[in-house]
């Protein structure tokens, strides 16, 4: 840089390599006494251990994989800016009868879910996102369509910001009765049977 | 006094902050991750706090300001800072570009200790020349811009609202350099109105030349340890 009038005095050659030597020095003392232990727990110098730095390193999250883009939210928690959503559903599926129910979630929220049936149902827990690719474009997450299962329990985080659910169908020779309780961060239901643009279902929020 | 006061505290600053480790927080990037469509508040607050808080970059700012007495030339230098490093954060981003974190933070780093020891006359005294120190700073702009674009990257950006979102982060950051700047150069000057500063102004460089070294040992052993 150029300095003008106030010129600072000029040094010699020898001065700016004994300077530039002082600050590589100074930087490696820094680097191994409190940097390296504090952020990685490398720590040749027993420094770290000495002054509590080590600690740092060890509470912190594991550094991200170089050059990869990290998930944030396999974290363990994850904030929502709002309060959660409560529903509970009692349907009744005649035989050959079946029924959807799905919550919109935004990506990453999640919700708990729990059915009981009276009797075995086929079933598929699946997902549309908002921006799909075509209009019968669905993602699959769990599927008995042979023997059918009786009940499902578990907790699920949206992949995609869309609508998420069950699709149910009794395939049984009586009338099944199907109970569903959810809690999560979802802000809308809907329930599919006879028209395809769906009843929205009354849900309400947590108490 | 006032001058050893000044020069204890930026060093003390600068050497507090390795420890926070220089990444969006934890926090701020779970609300990237929620965010879905355009959030442009929030992204400008994001850049803007990226960049104060950010001391590779306020680091080499300091460099590159350090003998710039007019406001014209301090206009100049950061409009070719913020031009190389707006390039590099819009197309790292949109484009998709992974660059590695660490080789750019090391990179970052470097920038840092060329900047000081060109502020020492390096150049001109053991090389017989300096390099353009316009085209420097245009080319250093593009390495801090990668490294701007790396760390939002790292926020899994949400495609909706993507473009609106890089557009505020990066008129957060101009915003945040502005501030940052307005301290510095003020500080410069009170500073330059007393004799000391061209007593201290070669062992200020070095002390930033350290600083640099200590950011590219940083990450060029988090490089190698990660």
């Amino acid at each position: 840089m150029t300095a003008s009038a106030n010129v600072p005095e000029t040094r010699s050659t020898g001065a700016i390599l004994k300077a530039t030597a002082v600050a590589l020095l100074v930087a490696v003392v820094i680097l191994f006494a409190a940097v390296l232990p504090a952020e990685y727990g490398i720590d040749p110098l027993r420094t770290g251990k000495l002054l509590g730095l080590t600690g740092i390193s060890k509470a912190a999250e594991p550094a991200p994989a170089a050059g990869r883009p990290v998930p944030v939210a396999a974290g363990v928690f994850t904030a929502q800016p709002g309060t959660y959503k409560v529903d509970s559903e009692d349907l009744a599926l005649g035989p050959g009868e079946g029924v959807e129910i799905k919550y919109h979630m935004k990506k990453g929220a999640s919700m708990l879910y729990a059915w009981k049936a009276s009797g075995k149902v086929q079933f598929e827990f699946h997902g549309e996102p908002d921006q799909k690719p075509n209009k019968d474009y669905y993602e699959s997450y769990e599927l008995d369509n042979k023997l059918g299962r009786e009940n499902s329990f578990g907790s699920f985080t949206a992949p995609t910001t869309g609508i998420h659910g069950w699709f149910w169908e009794n395939k049984s020779k009586s009338e099944v009765m199907i109970h569903l309780t959810t809690a999560g961060f979802y802000d809308s239901a809907k329930m599919y049977s006879d028209s395809p643009a769906g009843e929205p279902l009354t849900i309400e929020d947590a108490k | 006094m006032l001058k050893c006061v000044l020069l204890s505290i930026g060093f003390a600053i600068l050497l507090a902050a390795p420890a926070l480790a220089h990444n969006v927080s934890r926090r701020d990037a779970s609300f990237v991750q929620s965010t879905h469509g355009a959030a442009i508040a929030p992204f400008i607050y994001l850049g803007a706090k990226h960049m104060v808080t950010g001391y590779d970059h306020l680091a080499f700012l300091v460099g590159v300001v350090f003998f710039l007495y007019k406001l014209k030339d301090i206009v100049l230098y950061v409009s070719l800072f913020t031009v190389g490093h707006s390039i590099t954060l819009l197309a790292g981003v949109l484009g998709g570009i992974h660059a590695n974190s660490y080789i750019i933070d090391a990179i970052i780093g470097l920038s840092v200790v060329y900047k000081a020891f060109d502020n020492m006359d390096g150049f001109k005294r053991l090389f017989g020349f300096e390099p353009n120190t316009k085209i420097a700073v245009l080319i250093f702009g593009l390495f801090h811009g990668f490294g701007l674009a790396t760390k939002l990257q790292e926020l899994d950006l949400a495609r909706n609202g993507l473009i609106a979102n890089i557009l505020s982060f990066n008129f957060g950051v101009e915003i945040g350099q502005i501030l940052a700047l307005t301290a510095v150069v003020l500080l410069l000057s009170y500073w330059r109105a007393h004799a000391a500063f061209f007593r201290y102004a070669f062992a200020t460089n070095t002390a930033l030349m350290a600083t640099g070294f200590v950011l590219m040992g940083y990450q060029i052993t988090g490089y190698f340890a990660a």
